[in-house]
């Protein structure tokens, strides 16, 4: 059964470095929860201080309402899953995910009966008697999941686990994982700086840079509504250009290029302060060239790219500085060609403007 | 179609590499011969020579007799001097991983930074011509505080060695990057005893196993050093050897091979603890390579 976690407060510096600032989660039982941020952005030191592996200058974890802060690791009871397996060269695969019990001295025969059930739990049944030079990076990551799972830790804290994995292994183990969360009610902490994988995994995903949190939501909210300049640039695909918003006869607008975009801006945004507008590519339109509509972008197709369901275009708008991208579904998109002339039409709803 | 490789199937592929081509092959088996000719050219002489009788205008020995070996066994100088090898080697493999094995961890688990002057440290002895060392341990210990020169011999084979072992252990520890397994074993509940006990140990015992063979090899043929040192009152079996090389060659040759075969024997019974510890042997650890 999983564990609450609760972090407050949480603050690192390693000298002069501020690791982590002010960090605060609250992370319900059986939810998986990714911390997701580019390298040096404190997700990594975060999870070693959950962990113990790590000193907090100040602040508070609790698991099950218990304070843990000071308790050393090997007593924290949690799981861990490392970003290299981290695996004990020396002892088999049946012996590594043996260890913690081992080490808890219990009898050797529930020792071998929950060592076997672990190992079929990530299927690796036949591979009890191998050392981990004798598996393949895939292996020995399940082997490591199985370890971390042995004494049943209400709370599992995985550090970037597939990153060193092919890309065909990574998506195998990315589902695996996410059953093994289910089947068993796990809390899960995961560490990651793959947008994609904290998609495809997470209950909620927590944002962060420099040390600090950025924004904590849901997938699908975090896509739709980062709240964030940073959010919205380092989640998702986005066109975001820095603009002078302007308001005309109550309605807004910005430019972009040599034309001119409608905004849903909130009242209290006065008029010419400069915005952070941001856009999805698959929520533009392409409509018809030979018809300009106001307010619509203007411009000239660089790179077509297929991207199996989706085509997505580079598209050279007039005026403008760097080409915009446009997500078209393939089937429509199959007479498009570098060079093409096309009209782009961004729905107002679809931008969203930070100050 | 796609055909998806897998992680298993790349690695299998990799030992083939080196069959390709009909040249290579012929140029490596050359290689090697020449090499182990080389190499073993000077032992099969010094082999003739402990068991020839007469030795001097033939291609080969004239007669062949094993009382060289019988000689050089039942002189009365024999057993008191590899007495006296076997304590000196034992001492310094007893005292030499004490030093290093805590400084090493220290290093590799807590200060990574010190490591680079423990490196230039462990080097400093090795650089002394062993005349130099042997006269200033004299200098520095004996001269004013009147030190005992067996101990010293001992500790001045610990100081020799400690480029070695500390290599050796390093290597070791780096290979199995003990921070990232201690932290592992950590999380899985483990103390310090028990990481120790169950990760640590097991992962420097390859490197352990070299240092101590580069030990044991030291002392089976280590010559200036002892008998500057000990001298005549500790006499060390590459004492005995030197003086029996000036009475007769073919009991020098006899020595020499019963040396030889003792590093030997001290290497596979190493290999072997080492190996059995381990299970089977991996990449990334170093086993005894002697």
């Amino acid at each position: 059964m999983g564990a609450t976690l609760q972090v407050r407060s949480l603050t690192k510096t390693f000298g002069e470095a501020v690791a982590i600032d002010d960090v605060n989660l609250d992370i319900a039982p059986g939810a998986f929860v990714s911390l997701l941020g580019p390298s040096g952005c404190g997700k990594t030191t975060t999870l070693r201080v959950i962990a113990g592996l790590e000193r907090a200058d100040s602040g508070r974890i609790l698991i099950d309402g218990r304070d843990i802060s000071h308790v050393p690791p090997q007593r924290r009871n949690i799981g861990m899953v490392f970003q290299q397996y981290a695996l004990f060269p020396n002892l088999t695969a049946f012996e590594n995910v043996a260890f913690a019990l081992r080490v808890a001295r219990k009898p050797h025969a529930a020792v071998a009966a929950r060592v076997r059930d672990l190992l079929e739990l990530v299927h690796l049944e036949e591979a009890a008697n191998r050392y981990p030079h004798q598996l393949s990076g895939g292996m020995q990551q399940r082997v490591a999941l199985a370890r971390a799972l042995a004494v049943e830790p209400p709370l599992l804290l995985l550090d970037e686990p597939l990153s060193a994995l092919d890309a065909a292994i990574r998506d195998e183990l990315r589902a695996e994982l996410r059953r093994l969360q289910r089947q068993l009610n796990l809390t899960v902490v995961y560490v990651t700086h793959d947008q994609a994988e904290a998609m495809a995994l997470s209950d909620s995903i927590v944002v962060m840079e420099k040390g600090r949190v950025s924004q904590i939501g849901a997938p699908q909210d975090l896509y739709d509504r980062p709240a964030t300049r940073f959010a919205a640039g380092f989640v998702g695909s986005s066109n975001r250009r820095v603009t002078a918003l302007e308001r005309q006869n109550g309605a807004s607008s910005i430019a972009w290029g040599n034309a001119r975009l409608r905004v849903h801006a909130p009242a209290e945004t006065p008029a010419g302060v400069q915005v952070l507008a941001m856009w999805r590519p698959e929520a533009a339109l392409l409509v018809d060239p030979l018809d300009p509509e106001p307010g619509t972008l203007r411009g000239e197709i660089e790179l077509v790219t297929f991207l199996g369901p989706v085509t997505r275009l580079d598209v050279r708008v007039d005026g403008d500085t760097e080409p915009v991208l446009v997500d078209v579904v393939s089937e429509a998109a199959r007479d498009l060609a570098t060079g093409q002339p096309v009209n782009i039409a961004v729905p107002p709803g679809a931008i969203r403007l930070y100050a | 179609m796609a055909i998806v490789m897998t992680a298993e199937e790349t690695a299998l592929e990799a030992p083939r590499r080196f069959r390709r081509g009909p040249l290579g092959p012929l140029l490596l088996r050359v290689a090697l011969v020449g090499a182990l000719l080389y190499l073993t050219l000077p032992l099969l002489a010094t082999l003739l020579f402990s068991l020839a009788t007469v030795w001097s205008k033939t291609i080969l020995p004239e007669g062949y007799t094993l009382d060289w070996y019988k000689a050089a066994i039942t002189d009365d100088r024999f057993l008191p001097t590899a007495t006296h090898t076997l304590q000196a080697t034992f001492g310094a493999a007893v005292i030499s991983p004490l030093l290093v094995v805590p400084a090493l961890l220290a290093v590799h688990l807590r200060a990574p930074r010190w490591k680079p002057a423990l490196e230039f440290l462990s080097i400093i002895p090795w650089a002394l011509p062993g005349v130099v060392l042997a006269l200033a341990m004299i200098r520095a210990y004996v001269s004013p505080y009147n030190a005992n020169r067996t101990a010293l011999l001992i500790l001045t084979y610990v100081l020799i060695s400690l480029p070695f072992m500390f290599r050796s252990i390093d290597a070791s520890l780096t290979s199995i990057d003990a921070r990232t397994l201690s932290e592992a074993a950590q999380m899985l509940g483990a103390g310090w005893f028990d990481i120790g006990r169950r990760v640590l140990l097991p992962g420097i015992m390859p490197g352990l196993m070299s240092g101590i063979l580069l030990i044991a090899a030291l002392g089976a043929g280590e010559y200036a050093l002892a008998s500057l040192l000990a001298g005549s009152g500790w006499k060390t079996f590459p004492i005995y050897q030197a003086q029996a090389q000036n009475v007769d060659g073919r009991v020098a040759s006899a020595l020499a091979i019963i040396g030889l075969l003792y590093v030997m024997v001290v290497s596979l019974s190493l290999l072997f603890i080492a190996g059995r510890r381990r299970g089977g042997a991996g990449p990334g650890m170093p086993v005894a390579n002697k």
